[in-house]
């Protein structure tokens, strides 16, 4: 399957599901999810034959200040289908809150630690929600572009 | 008192003292964990109740470094991201940023960064074998593994004049052609290696104390492996197909033949074999590019300012000596990226240690986690 495919296939299936479905500059697909039904659309992608997105590769989040808000992105690979999809979640900055992927797979449960920690994002229903990188007692948040810390100095252009 | 104490013991039965659950921690400054990696393991007796991992040690924030750092800069930082396995990491981030920005760079380019990482993969091997062995008490290996890495570091220092951080996979190519004497003392090194794997299996393979500490030992299952993130040679050991190189090939991976290895019992022996194997596989694929080396230009003509269009975004793939190895680059417009992210296989096979480790001894911890090849400044980053 092609990536212009399982974009079509994806925008047919999931209508109500999701909010866009993109081909990027760099083909790729990426698929910007409808809040309430994030859980559910990763289960589904996971499970339903012709995706069978078994492996979550990666799940990171991206700060955009201006605009408010905090993308989580998670990047699903099958290894039966060799396909690959990149999946966007818009989170409030100054609330952020995004459920857990970790019953869908376990191995979200240190990257959504890790998003964390240095973003600030939280994730409900999340077993052990702790800093992962930082020490347990820091308040800051260092991804986020309007960090700022003793010591911590970005050098003008 | 304690003559009253010890009158209450019979023999059989249970203590009047009763027994409790202690917590120990191992390291961060154990010599066996590989790097500053804190373990905390609850423990009943000497077996295993809970292990749990503390990270951060190492932590450096490179993320954070590369979004004040331009697309170039990075790839010095790369380097310290796998110090043991360096040029993977490099290569990892040159090719994410060439598809970002739609370059390419020529062939001998792609060929001579396909020898140099799967010496890399064969060095990065040794060192783990060697570490691996030392973990369960046998000391040899290490030494056998040592001699021959230092032949591959000579090959790059040769090159690029570095041992451990080489800053030689560039974006748009290689920082420096390979001298003429490289391609003869790369092809001796690898007539010398040939005979040298089954000397180390000879070692190993069969060995009834090397069987008795990993067989069966710290089972993966392909379900749990997949469900738990694990990748590279860890998941190979469960029998799933998850290699890169073949599922999603990037330089020239799909012009040159290699098999994928695969062994079917997931325990920390079969780890071991896929690692032994892969190293086979690896001397294959060095001799092909060598063979398809073609004189040429060595890197593309870059833009003075290397700059990422406007509301880009990657997610790049490649097989790491570790496992997969992703790097999620966002630009915006400027010199400099505006997110990255390494995704390292180091982080994601740590994470199911815990599971691999509960009612095993203390011991096996050992064992099990030499067996995933986790390297620390890799999960801190």
């Amino acid at each position: 399957m092609t990536n212009d495919e399982l974009k079509s296939k994806i925008e047919s299936d999931f209508k109500d599901k999701i909010q866009s479905a993109v081909l990027s500059a760099q083909n790729e697909v990426i698929v910007a999810v409808k809040p309430e039904a994030y859980v559910a659309l990763c289960q589904e992608l996971k499970e339903k034959p012709g995706y069978d997105f078994q492996h979550l590769s990666c799940l990171t989040a991206v700060d955009y200040p201006k605009e408010s808000k905090i993308t989580v992105v998670c990047h699903l690979w099958s290894y039966r289908k060799c396909h690959q999809l990149t999946l966007k979640l818009d989170v409030d900055r100054v609330n952020p809150k995004a459920p857990t992927l970790e019953r869908v797979w376990k191995s979200t449960n240190w990257f959504e630690r890790e998003v964390f920690d240095l973003y600030g994002v939280v994730f409900e229903g999340h077993s052990d929600l702790r800093r992962i990188m930082m020490p347990e007692d820091y308040t800051k948040y260092p991804l986020r572009k309007d960090f700022t810390d003793d010591g911590f100095i970005i050098k003008p252009n | 008192m304690t003559d009253l104490l010890l009158s209450q013991i019979k023999p059989g039965g249970e203590s009047p003292f009763g027994t409790d659950e202690y917590v120990v921690n191992m390291g961060p400054q154990h010599p066996a964990t590989h790097g500053v990696l804190r373990l905390v393991v609850k423990l009943d007796g000497e077996t295993v109740k809970e292990t749990m991992p503390v990270l951060g040690y190492l932590h450096r924030s490179i993320e954070k470094i590369c979004e004040n750092r331009t697309y170039p800069q990075c790839i010095t930082y790369t380097d310290r991201v796998d110090y043991v396995s360096a040029m993977s990491v490099n290569l990892a981030f040159a090719l994410a940023t060439e598809r970002l920005m739609g370059l390419e760079a020529p062939p001998r380019a792609q060929w001579l960064r396909m020898i140099f990482v799967e010496l890399q993969r064969l060095a990065s091997h040794l060192l783990w074998m060697g570490a691996f062995a030392g973990d369960i008490g046998a000391l040899t290996p290490f030494l056998y593994g040592l001699r021959e890495r230092e032949r591959i570091l000579d090959l790059f220092e040769m090159t690029c004049g570095q041992r451990l951080t080489y800053n030689y996979i560039r974006i748009g190519g290689v920082m420096i052609d390979i001298l003429p004497e490289f391609v003869p003392k790369c092809r001796a090194f690898l007539d010398y290696f040939d005979p040298k794997i089954p000397e180390y299996e000879e070692l190993l393979t069969y060995n009834p104390i090397f069987l008795e500490r990993t067989k069966g030992v710290g089972v993966i299952t392909p379900e749990v492996g997949i469900n738990c993130g694990v990748c590279g040679p860890s998941l190979r050991g469960s029998g799933v197909s998850c290699d890169v190189r073949k599922q999603h090939p990037y330089l020239f991976y799909d012009q040159v033949k290699f098999n994928e290895c695969l062994e079917n019992d997931g325990d920390c022996w079969a780890r071991y074999k896929v690692r032994m194997n892969e190293m086979r596989e690896s001397v294959s694929i060095i001799r092909q590019c060598l063979d398809r080396l073609e004189p040429g230009p060595i890197e593309t003509k870059l833009p003075p300012i290397l700059k990422a269009p406007p509301a880009s975004e990657i997610y790049f793939r490649i097989e790491s000596s570790r496992g997969e190895m992703g790097i999620y680059l966002v630009g915006d417009g400027t010199p400099k990226p505006y997110k990255a992210k390494f995704r390292c296989a180091s982080f994601s096979n740590t994470f199911v240690l815990d599971q691999l480790t509960r009612g095993w001894k203390v011991a096996d911890i050992m064992a099990v986690l030499g067996s995933l090849d986790m390297i620390v400044p890799e999960v801190d980053r």
